[in-house]
């Protein structure tokens, strides 16, 4: 980790904060393969926000996810050698996002969910708020989102448990879509859940005492791939992300 | 030439064999450097159990009725199962402790080759790295 830290820190300078142009921003932009829809994510961003950087974790793609978002050269291109899953993939940005100096860093999904003029939605929060870590969530005030009844009662479980567990109220702590505070990315760049990490992090940053904010965002329909969680799997998630949040009762709380 | 009793010498000779074979087994592997010690004290410490149990039966029996089991060959099953059930345990315990090195270890290549990366677009033209991502 060190010589890493090293390297990066001599090939960007430390960066202030200035929304509106993105500097200080840097957007973790995890993909498996999305070579249909990444290039089209990263303009986005990259014209929202000209200044920010762009990291795209490809995690480990067998299509050309890799060089689809290579050929943009607006984004930074850090190529898992084998498959890690989201969790992973998204620690990886992190790791980077954290050696650059970043002062905000903001999870987008690969495959367009997330459009980019809904992140100064976040960012606004963000400051309103003071809150080190703010959702976007498809479940306050403005919502296009239609979801199925199981995942809603999936959703419904999660809530409750969070609040039981970490003592606070998240409505969609599944959403990807999220901004962290230079605070909160140290802290999860050293500990990041592995295969469905969303919610456990919300618990985690929670009891290591951040601020979580939630604040409506309006996020659109896939543009290409389908949710890694569908049928059965959903079961056995909720079932993997109920205990892992429910262990988290009998830890020490992480230290910040 | 009916067989109403059993010989219960053959099956003892057969346990004999059987634990001296896995235990020769182990000790194999761990020559031939196929196993680690780690690995391999749990293994052993279950071929030995049941190599004293085969030799000293009377210690089956003895162990059996002690903890309420009248029929003694279920206390073997018994122990059988739950020495099973130890390895595997240990075996999931180092399989989620090589998980989480290997994450790491795979995070750490890919910042460093973006490293190295931006180090030759900086000094020459960009070597373009095609991602050989095997997945499966």
């Amino acid at each position: 980790m060190g010589t890493v830290t090293d390297s990066r820190e001599r090939i960007v300078p430390g960066a202030t904060l200035d929304w509106p142009s993105g500097t200080g921003v840097a957007f973790v932009v995890p993909a498996y393969r999305e070579e249909a829809s990444i290039a089209a994510v990263i303009h986005g961003l990259a014209d929202a926000f000209p200044r920010a950087r762009v990291i795209v974790v490809n995690d480990g793609s067998p299509d050309g996810t890799s060089r689809a978002a290579r050929e943009t050269r607006r984004a930074t291109v850090l190529d898992l050698p084998v498959n890690l899953g989201i969790g992973g993939a998204v620690q990886t940005g992190f790791k980077l996002a954290l050696a650059l100096g970043s002062q905000v860093v903001i999870q987008v999904d690969g495959d367009g969910q997330h459009p980019a003029h809904q992140i100064r939605i976040l960012l606004d929060a963000m400051t309103s708020s003071g809150a080190d870590v703010v959702i976007g969530s498809r479940f306050r005030e403005v919502s296009s989102f239609r979801s199925t009844g199981m995942r809603r009662l999936g959703i419904g479980l999660l809530r409750l448990t969070n609040r039981f567990v970490a003592g606070v109220d998240i409505a969609d702590s599944t959403s990807g879509f999220r901004a962290y505070n230079a605070a909160a990315l140290a802290f999860l760049a050293q500990r990041y859940p592995a295969d469905y990490p969303e919610p456990e992090a919300v618990v985690m940053l929670a009891r290591a005492g951040f601020r979580l904010h939630e604040t409506g965002v309006v996020m659109t329909e896939r543009h290409t791939g389908q949710s890694s969680i569908r049928g059965w799997k959903s079961a056995y998630y909720m079932a993997k992300v109920l205990l892992a949040i429910a262990l988290h009762a009998f830890r020490p709380a992480g230290i910040r | 030439m009916g067989v109403t009793s059993v010989d219960t010498g053959r099956i003892q000779i057969l346990a004999v064999l059987g634990s001296l074979l896995a235990l020769a087994f182990v000790g194999r592997l761990l020559v031939r450097r196929r196993l680690r010690e780690e690995v391999a004290l749990l293994a052993l410490a279950i071929a030995g159990i049941f190599l004293i149990l085969a030799v000293w039966r009377p210690l089956l029996e003895q162990l059996a009725f002690a903890v309420g089991i009248a029929y003694p060959p279920a206390a073997l099953l018994l122990l059988m199962a739950v020495g099973a059930y130890a390895m595997l345990l240990h075996h999931a315990v180092v399989l989620t402790r090589l998980e989480e090195r290997q994450r790491t270890l795979v995070q750490e290549v890919a910042l460093l080759r973006l490293a190295l990366e931006e180090q030759g677009s900086a000094a020459a033209a960009p070597p373009r790295s095609e991602t050989p991502a095997e997945t499966s």
